[in-house]
């Protein structure tokens, strides 16, 4: 007979299991296809994945001196990477798990013991926190197999190590978080985390950035050989189980013809000694801290008519429906912690993608560098259209999905849903065409290009934007997800996958519509000569295609969404 | 300020609402099975039926929220098929579930809403004032100025029946109206259904409450199986029932007649300590 403790857990999961059965066993239509879609989608990048590896690794192990050092970096690397997002990511969703799930209403009502509750909450977490690390890593360790020679012992020391190094962040995350909320309530721990966390990464991308690490390929940036070396061959930190992980597998590739476990045997004691004590802590915290949980937060800037009066200044471009949606989607934004704070890290990465074109090595290659500046600058076209595209993703495809629960609200109201649709592309369109006018402007400024690339960029900006909103607005509304708590795993579902593959095949078929008569222009102007009538024809015709692609996208893609809203019913 | 405005038609030759031969089929259920309905201007409607029987889905096509598999719906003269602005522009609709915009606060939200139905363009003073009668005759007062996440589930059910009732609508459709509401609120709301009646204004409600039913209603509809078993007043259910010369008989035992629920009936009395 199993103890009660087991029993107990398996029935805590049981809901799990059974959804995910269902799930699959209560297919609607088209699931079939979007599951085949993104196990294809999956697929292409776990070939990628393992084929950039496998040549890194090949390339690593034949360079003297360097050949078994690099690879065990390397991995110290990626597992301490790891480690970080596993721990944010740990961090951030055991708050939902453990304080704001719906079913804890039910569970804490029951005789379910607080130990069984803590280790079903903490497989929910681990997994939740961890599974896309795993599944995207899991080509990674499959390189280094192949590389190596590992046979079965070694994927058995790859699974030992990895399920083990992915337990102990998440129960530091958990314990943390358990101590936050006994000091706050949990929905103003979490924001607050959210906050800090992203300011923090943000910070990390951009000194990251700025350290050039680009330099570490190049031994002619070390002073000495020797500096290179000792950089090369100090650990990263024996105190850390990423460095514990790393070693584990990498003692496995490198090591003597007998395994030692012994890291691997530090990794799995820590992780269940890590349990342990994590159990001990919930017991003396939780139910003090979800107690605080169901306090009511009273918001600060709730009184606020900043954006009242701003709508009520530029009201006069819009009707009087439109304006509500906007205004009332303005304040949702600037309300939500987890949408504004997104900001910061859009910044970071705004800051790194200009930065990059300034310490681009443009001199000193074989082509002038004059043709080499407007060639960077055109292809930084497509470059930036792809940024707006998965800053889209991110911000403009939920849009729709943001309504929520709520979007009885304005389906039963005579808004009627193309104006509401309509609603969501002017809101969504202006920043975006700010951030795409700002990159291609400051970069082609920073790249001193020619002006007539640089009008190009600011022209095929403006128009590309307005499609790639139309084709978030629009494939949002095709594919909504109403009943979604957690927005930021919206951009991952399958319409946000199409709408990425539809965006970035969209700026990508502009770029190569333009770039013939551009490059003959370009080839004309810098070569001293003068612009021909056939090169000006040309240049007709490419931006009259362009102009009817962007047409045709912007009209396919918001009355596709608009048909496919109308048929959507709303329980 | 509430109670004593009329309820502004307009359209008046056309009754409240209008319902033919509508039907609604899912994949494999037959929700509803064709099914007509008139409600009359100044009238109070109910309707009701046993759990599955097709009253949310009949409420929930009748503003625009699921599509109508056949049948036409008019509402004030106006088809919502053909003429879904006008005729969505006079009905308030108040949902079982009260799921609202939590990052607004209540103001904003009884703003937001009365601006998608703002046909009229009320002066901003004048819409704050009846803000403020809403906001005071749903004991919300204090809490317009918070987000509506804070709200209980009681308080976000008033914020909507507010909302639906600011624009001033020609006919209230309302899908269990008594959820949330303690005996204050409920004695209260039973008086604004009855003073917008008087109006001129119409409600079709949805409800289990077979007392508030009883209480309330000036006609009533039975549905069972997607099909409308019984309707009428008070009288005309007791003698489709074959209870006509029972006067006493109140709706309870009607509807359990009507829907053939004398055992569940039995079973009730049975399991009684």
């Amino acid at each position: 007979m199993r103890n009660t403790l087991t029993n107990e857990l398996y029935l805590l999961l049981s809901p799990k299991w059974y959804g995910l059965r269902n799930r699959l066993r209560f297919r609607s239509r088209g699931d079939l296809t979007r599951s085949i879609v993104l196990v294809g989608i999956v697929a292409v990048f776990w070939i990628i994945i393992y084929l950039l590896f496998t040549n890194f690794l090949y390339q690593f192990k034949v360079v003297e001196e360097f050949g078994e050092i690099l690879p065990g970096k390397l991995l110290s690397m990626i597992f301490l990477f790891f480690l970080g997002i596993l721990m944010w990511s740990s961090l951030l969703t055991s708050f939902g798990v453990f304080f704001m799930s719906y079913d804890l209403q039910l569970l804490k009502a029951t005789p379910v013991s607080e130990d069984a509750m803590y280790l079903a909450r903490l497989a929910e977490t681990t997994i939740n926190a961890s599974w896309m690390v795993l599944l995207f890593g899991l080509p990674v360790f499959m390189a280094y197999g192949t590389v190596f020679g590992g046979g079965v012992v070694y994927y058995l020391v790859v699974v030992i190590s990895n399920v083990s190094f992915v337990i102990i962040p998440a129960v530091l995350g958990v314990g943390l978080t358990m101590l936050l909320v006994n000091v706050f309530p949990a929905q103003r721990a979490k924001d607050m985390l959210m906050i800090v966390s992203l300011l923090f990464f943000a910070g990390l991308i951009l000194a990251f950035r700025i350290l050039r690490p680009e330099r570490l390929l190049d031994p002619d940036a070390f002073n000495s050989l020797l500096d290179f070396f000792t950089a090369m061959r100090a650990p990263l930190s024996p105190l850390l189980p990423s460095q514990w992980a790393a070693e584990a597998i990498s003692t496995y590739i490198v090591g003597t013809l007998v395994y030692d476990p012994f890291w691997l045997g530090v990794l799995v004691i820590t992780s269940m000694a890590a349990v342990v004590i994590g159990m001990w802590v919930s017991g003396r915290t939780h139910d003090y801290g979800f107690t605080k949980t169901q306090e009511v937060r009273r918001s600060r800037f709730a009184g606020s008519t900043v954006i009242d009066r701003l709508i009520s200044m530029y009201g006069f471009l819009f009707p009087q429906r439109l304006k509500q949606i906007i205004s009332k989607d303005v304040k949702t934004f600037v309300r939500d912690v987890t949408q504004w704070s997104q900001i910061f890290l859009l910044m970071a990465l705004i800051v790194i993608y200009v930065y990059n074109f300034r310490v681009l090595p443009l001199a000193g290659t074989y082509i002038p560098s004059v043709y080499l500046t407007n060639l960077v600058a055109f292809l930084n076209l497509g470059l930036s259209g792809f940024v707006v595209s998965a800053v889209a993703a991110r911000f403009v495809f939920p849009a729709v999905s943001l309504e929520g629960n709520a979007f009885w609200i304005v389906r039963s109201s005579p808004l009627g849903l193309k104006g509401f649709l309509w609603s969501k592309f002017w809101i969504s369109f202006f920043p975006l065409l700010l951030l795409g006018e700002t990159l291609i402007i400051l970069t082609n400024v920073l790249l001193g290009a020619h002006p007539l690339i640089k009008w190009v960029g600011v022209i095929t900006t403006f128009f590309t934007t307005i499609s790639v909103t139309a084709l978030g607005i629009g494939i949002g509304a095709a594919f909504p997800k109403f009943q979604w708590d957690n927005v930021s795993k919206i951009p991952a579902s399958f319409g946000g996958v199409i709408f990425m593959v539809l965006a970035v095949t969209f700026v990508t078929v502009v770029l190569v519509i333009e770039w013939r008569p551009v490059y003959l222009i370009m080839l004309s102007i810098l070569g001293g000569g003068s612009i021909t009538s056939n090169q000006i024809i040309l240049s007709a015709i490419s931006a009259i295609f362009v102009l009817i692609l962007c047409t045709f996208c912007f009209f396919v893609a918001m009355e596709t969404g608009l048909r496919r809203l109308e048929e959507r019913e709303i329980w | 300020m509430m109670g004593k405005t009329a309820v502004h038609i307009r359209n008046k030759d056309a009754p409240a609402l209008e319902v033919r031969g509508l039907k609604k089929h899912f994949t494999t259920v037959e929700a509803i099975r064709g099914i007509d309905i008139r409600v009359e201007r100044g009238e109070i409607f109910g309707f009701l039926g046993p759990n599955g029987a097709g009253k949310t889905t009949t409420i929930r096509t009748l503003v625009g929220l699921l599509r109508p598999t056949a049948g036409e719906i008019f509402i004030g003269g106006f088809s919502l098929m053909d003429n879904p602005v006008e005729a969505k522009n006079i009905v308030g609709f108040i949902p079982d579930r009260p799921y609202i915009y939590e990052k607004l606060t209540g103001r904003e939200f009884l703003r937001f809403v009365h601006g998608l139905y703002n046909v009229y363009g009320d002066e901003p003073g004048m819409l704050e004032e009846r803000i403020d009668d809403m906001l005071a005759f749903f004991q919300l007062e204090e809490w317009g100025e918070e987000l509506t996440e804070a709200y209980s589930h009681g308080m976000k059910q008033r914020l909507v029946m507010s909302s639906a009732l600011l624009h001033n609508p020609e006919i209230i459709i309302v899908d269990e109206p008594m959820v949330g509401l303690d005996p204050k609120g409920a004695r209260l709301l039973k008086n604004l259904f009855h003073q917008r009646a008087a109006g001129g204004g119409a409600i079709f409600m949805s409800t289990h409450t077979l007392a508030v039913a009883e209480e309330l209603c000036d006609r009533i509809a039975i549905i069972q199986d997607g099909e409308i078993i019984a309707e009428g007043t008070m009288p005309q259910l007791r003698a489709r029932a074959g209870m006509g010369d029972d006067e006493g008989a109140r709706l309870e035992a009607v509807f359990l007649k009507l829907t053939a629920d004398e055992e569940m009936d039995e079973i009730i009395q049975a399991l009684r300590p």
